[in-house]
């Protein structure tokens, strides 16, 4: 096999695995502070790619459309925490996952009605449309180098944030002893609803980013959803690190399989899962008894 | 009075902890709480900070009714907290963990000065700041968690078991640490197992058990009852 086809590969893979990096971060900050488990999130991520599509039809404007799709699904995800996760909380866990195991069915229905059950199409934008070329061997697609650097420039700021930033540092002390931080002073059912408005927004990102190199329908979030939730359990549930590592991991796995034998592509990342929880039974960086 | 605990009833789920305790504490004070364990020392605490919400009676701090605040408004009032078992949030620094205490108190824009002001108490601390707090020893652990209160400026300072698990030297320590920070100003209600230090360094006593206060008085006084101490202090 040519060197270059596997390179190539690889990097399609990276850039994959930039996307589950960025779904299993926004899951994983989410499940981290307020252990619920967001079954909505891959339809958020659905309605990234769709606002970007509204978006780019009504404007032209692609980077207009990267900020929009965080924008307002994060906006979405600060009304649903506050009015329909909040109540929940005190209860079984199981609440807010079948609150937003049903929310994630309404609005793949909702875009359907709207929006029909077809593929839209989504184009980069041209200065990011033609092959780059790298060391004068390989030519890679420009869009998925930006996605890329992007998506790193994203983990860059969000590590800023959590370890520099005031409220970063109550994101942190929230997620190990929320009631310590309550005595200390902090409200945080504030926290809580600015961290899912930031998970939801990190969802709506990936949408957008996604559009280009993947289709844009109601349902593409499901299968998507499946993958992060895969990419999160390896990575530890909650672990931010481990988003990152078994993101860029599986989009590699996964990839490779693709070339190597196709017919494996879709079960392999349920392999690796399988084999880090007998070695890892809380993932690679997760913490033990998070749940207990 | 400063803080007025009147007739409150506290429920953990199906289980009436506490019934009909009244407590006052006044300005400038220290009082103590003593009791058998699983008396309702920690429960009437976490009553007063809104951890644990009572369901019946009032609890006032400068003539205000706090009962119906959330948690993080009381505190915000000038009531701190140093929790049973220390609480030091794991993953922090130990300059976090007051930098936490700090964020919504009024002293938030004076990091540098706080950290000064606890290195005159505790010395050892401002030599592990970048430390991760939960690698501290256990009387460092109790320090910092006395520290985070202390940065705050608070009115009232409610310490539960800051002996527990602490060599003898150490609890004489922390027991001379609390009466400073009484001296500087600072109200404390303490909660002890530890009853002849608590006793020793405070001035009242309430006495609880079953849920309930049996007696109260002066602490020499509660100290000096045989009586007391056999039927409600020791095990």
């Amino acid at each position: 096999m040519d060197l270059s086809v596997i390179v190539m590969q690889l990097f399609t893979g990276l850039s994959l695995g930039m996307l589950y990096v960025l779904l299993a971060l926004g899951l994983s900050i989410i499940f981290g502070l307020l252990t619920v488990v967001n079954f909505a999130h891959g339809a958020m991520y659905m309605w990234g790619a769709f606002i970007g599509v509204f978006t780019v039809t009504w404007t032209g404007s692609f980077w207009l459309a990267l900020i929009m799709a965080p924008l307002g699904v994060g906006m979405y995800g600060l009304i649903v925490e506050r009015w329909l996760i909040r109540p929940l909380y005190g209860r079984d866990i199981n609440y807010p996952l079948l609150l937003t195991f049903g929310l994630q069915l309404i609005m793949i229905e909702v875009t359907r009605i709207f929006f029909g059950t077809s593929d839209h199409p989504f184009n980069a934008p041209d200065i990011l449309s033609m092959p780059l070329e790298v060391m004068g061997i390989f030519y890679f697609p420009a869009y998925r180098v930006f996605l890329i650097i992007f998506t790193g420039v994203i983990c860059a700021v969000l590590w800023y944030f959590l370890e520099r930033t005031n409220l970063g540092l109550v994101i942190r002390a929230g997620t190990r002893d929320p009631l310590m931080v309550r005595a200390l002073g902090i409200d945080m059912n504030r926290i809580w609803w600015l961290v899912f408005g930031i998970g939801s927004a990190l969802a709506g990102l990936a949408g957008i980013l996604a559009a280009p190199i993947r289709s844009v329908y109601p349902e593409m979030g499901v299968a998507m959803l499946v993958e992060c939730f895969v990419v999160t359990v390896i990575g530890g549930m909650g672990s931010l690190p481990g988003a990152i590592v078994a993101g860029i991991l599986l989009g590699l796995v996964s990839s490779l399989t693709t070339l190597i034998y196709p017919q494996m592509a879709d079960i392999v990342i349920f392999l690796v899962m399988a084999v880090v929880l007998l070695v890892r039974p809380s993932g690679l960086f997760g913490k033990a008894g998070l749940l207990e | 009075m400063l803080l007025k605990v009147e007739d409150i009833d506290t429920y953990y789920e199906m289980s009436h902890i506490l019934q009909g305790v009244t407590l006052e504490v006044a300005d400038k004070e220290i009082v103590t709480m003593v009791g058998r364990n699983g008396a309702g020392k920690t429960t009437t605490l976490k009553s007063i900070l809104g951890l644990a919400p009572i369901k019946n009676g009032s609890i006032t701090f400068n003539d205000t009714q706090i009962n119906k605040l959330q948690t993080h408004q009381i505190v915000q009032k000038g009531i701190a907290y140093v929790p049973e078992e220390r609480r030091i949030i794991p993953g922090l620094s130990v300059r976090e963990n007051i930098k936490l205490a700090l964020l919504k108190s009024k002293n938030h824009d004076r990091e540098e000065e706080m950290i000064d002001r606890v290195a005159t108490h505790f010395p050892v601390l401002k030599e592990r700041l970048d430390q991760d707090g939960t690698s501290l020893s256990g009387g460092e652990q109790q320090m910092l968690a006395i520290a985070r209160a202390l940065v705050t400026d608070p009115q009232l300072m409610l310490i539960d078991e800051p002996s527990e698990g602490l060599m003898p030297l150490l609890v004489e320590a922390i027991a001379e640490i609390v009466q400073q920070i009484n001296d500087s100003g600072v109200t404390v209600l303490l909660v002890e197992q530890n009853i002849e230090m608590a006793l020793t360094i405070s001035h009242r006593a309430y006495v609880i058990d079953e849920g309930r206060i049996q007696t109260s008085g002066s602490s020499q006084d509660i100290l000096a009852d045989e009586e007391i101490q056999r039927r409600y202090l020791t095990v």
